[in-house]
């Protein structure tokens, strides 16, 4: 069985050497590593988290949470929760959601299984962060104009929002 | 793992997963094989649940399985603002997994996917499989009652709302 704190280490030591700087630290309880991890254009989302849990014998979950917007004002909180599902329907990974105190989120949760081995694990993982990155900036951008009142979500809707991943 | 031998892998997929599911089948679409599987409804004793599993390439040596199960069908139009709403809240608490409202079909889908190096075998991808949706059925039950009250008018938006806060405090 992996524990999920060798697991931990694993990703950490895997995120370092490929020059992700990344540390652990405890959120709401719960042992997270925080990465600064940017997407291919070197954007940064506001914030990424990973945290990896035991399932059974052979199984762990890995949960990776991007914080996209933080601090939104109601307006924009309204606005921007009208258009999550729009956001959520073509997504191949992940979800988005918003939460009342002004945040969106991008949520991925996954299973690795021992009999992948570990580079595979590694593999899946660092393709689903890549992954959940990209459409957490895409999203970031095109929804910056709604969040600046320069557009409305009836006129985003009829543009159609597609994020890319 | 290779698309072109999809059937055949998805074919193999549904003999390892065979417990709990009353039918399985695979389909061709225009995106490619698709397996289709029944299984007992949580929400009504004679009733059943639709899932539907397929891959396709995703990156280099890299599959992408998805997985739907088909939750709530026939839903009415006005009730749309009211299911965005819920599906949010629910979204924001549940760890693996998703619902999503696809309004063109008037249907609630609960969508997951994962990432498979290519070189990953039938039974690693059965595994996987199962586990996944072992976790996202448990969220269609849980999370799931909440938009069965909503859509059978048991209850309205602001006391699901109020229900979801209270299980988180």
């Amino acid at each position: 069985m992996m524990e999920k704190e060798a697991l931990t280490d694993l990703i950490m030591e895997h995120l370092e050497a490929i020059g992700i700087p990344c540390e652990l630290e405890d959120i709401a309880g719960k042992e997270a590593i925080v990465a600064e991890y940017t997407g291919e254009n070197g954007e940064l989302p506001e914030d990424c988290s990973i945290t990896v849990e035991n399932l059974t014998e052979d199984s762990t979950e890995i949960n990776i949470l991007v914080t996209v917007f933080s601090g939104l004002d109601e307006v924009s909180t309204v606005n921007v929760a009208r258009v999550v599902g729009e956001l959520n329907k073509f997504l191949q990974i992940g979800s988005f959601s918003v939460i009342d105190d002004g945040a969106l989120f991008l949520n991925y949760c996954f299973v690795v299984d021992e009999e992948m081995g570990v580079n595979n694990m590694l593999a899946a993982f660092l393709a689903s962060l890549d992954a959940v990155s990209a459409a957490a900036i895409d999203a970031k951008q095109q929804l910056q104009p709604l969040i600046k009142g320069e557009t409305t979500v009836e006129q985003l809707l009829e543009e159609g929002l597609y994020v890319e991943q | 793992m290779d698309k072109t031998g999809a059937k055949e892998y998805l074919a193999e997929i549904a003999n390892l997963i065979e417990d709990g599911i009353h039918e399985a089948a695979i389909d061709s679409t225009e995106d490619g094989a698709v397996l289709l599987m029944t299984a007992a409804s949580p929400f009504a004793e004679e009733g059943e649940l639709a899932y539907s599993v397929s891959f396709e390439e995703f990156k280099a040596d890299m599959y992408i399985f998805q997985i739907m199960i088909f939750t709530f069908t026939n839903i009415p139009e006005e009730r749309f603002d009211e299911l965005r709403v819920v599906i949010n809240a629910l979204n924001s608490r549940i760890n693996l997994g998703n619902f999503v409202l696809f309004e063109e079909s008037n249907a609630v889908f609960f969508n997951h996917s994962f990432l498979l190096d290519e070189t990953a075998n039938a039974a690693v991808a059965a595994r996987i499989l199962l586990r996944s949706i072992g976790l996202m059925e448990n969220a269609v039950v849980n999370a799931g009652q909440w938009l069965l009250q909503l859509l059978a008018g048991e209850c309205t938006v602001e006391e699901v709302m109020d229900a979801l806060d209270r299980e988180e405090e």
